[in-house]
């Protein structure tokens, strides 16, 4: 769980959740590219390019001194299987109920 | 796309555990993962009627909503389940029974998830209950 972890927080910047959105719409795009139009500098653009490819959530592929990123399905595939999971949804709120069910019996102690 | 069931054992006896179950204030206190909050909702699985949630974290906000369809306590509470896509419409409906059964230690929950349509038409669609995700299916399939 812990790639899905670093997942979840890669997604959890409206920047980079921005980014990824434009990758997934208009297919592979230079750093430079994803400048343009997002308001924020190019140095900020590659340090969340940075980020959601350690997350496994961007790929890049480099034609000379160019850097083409794209949306890498793995990291992708993973948040797709987590939320149309029922077993992750349950197992996780199960576990909250039972510490909601313990706390409760400490304080009626 | 494949029933669910699950069991967990608890120490508490089973009219407390159906209250944790079915009443209002305390099905809130759980419901949903970790990371997710709960800001809008009618969770109340102590009658029949209407219920919803709303879950959300900092980038993401889904709901789900269905028809609580049976309430017995302290046994059991039954409710039909729906993922709602972003345009406002509703997925595939499946149904949830939770079922309690009294043990020496206190009482075992538990969930069952259920298909009322198995077709894999139905399962695709399932996995698309936001635009988001839809887009993910296209990227991935």
């Amino acid at each position: 769980m812990t790639t899905l972890t670093s997942t979840f927080s890669a997604l959890s910047d409206s920047t980079r959740f921005g980014i990824v959105e434009h990758l997934m719409d208009h297919g592979e795009a230079l750093a430079g590219e994803l400048v343009l139009g997002s308001g924020i500098s190019g140095p900020a653009i590659s340090r969340h390019l940075k980020i959601l490819r350690d997350a496994g959530l961007v790929s890049a592929r480099a034609v000379g001194t160019k850097r083409y990123y794209s949306v890498h399905s793995d990291g992708l595939r993973a948040i797709a299987d987590w939320t149309s999971s029922r077993r992750a949804f349950w197992d996780s709120s199960l576990d909250r109920l039972e510490a909601a069910i313990s706390l409760d019996e400490d304080t009626r102690k | 796309m494949t029933d669910l069931s699950l069991e967990r054992e608890f120490s508490i006896p089973a009219d407390r555990l159906f209250d944790w179950i079915s009443s209002k204030g305390k099905v809130l206190q759980w419901f949903g993962p970790e990371g997710m909050n709960v800001p809008d909702s009618e969770l109340d699985f102590s009658q029949t009627g209407p219920w919803y949630a709303v879950m959300a974290n900092d980038t993401m906000s889904v709901k789900v909503s269905g028809h609580v369809t049976h309430v017995d306590p302290p046994r059991s509470v039954g409710f039909t389940w729906g993922w709602h896509n972003k345009d406002g419409t509703r997925g595939v409906e499946s149904h949830v029974t939770m079922t309690i059964v009294p043990t020496q230690a206190g009482a075992r929950l538990q969930l069952d998830h259920r298909d009322l349509d198995n077709s894999e038409q139905s399962a695709r669609h399932e996995q698309g209950w936001i635009s988001t995700f839809n887009k993910l299916a296209s990227v991935i399939s």
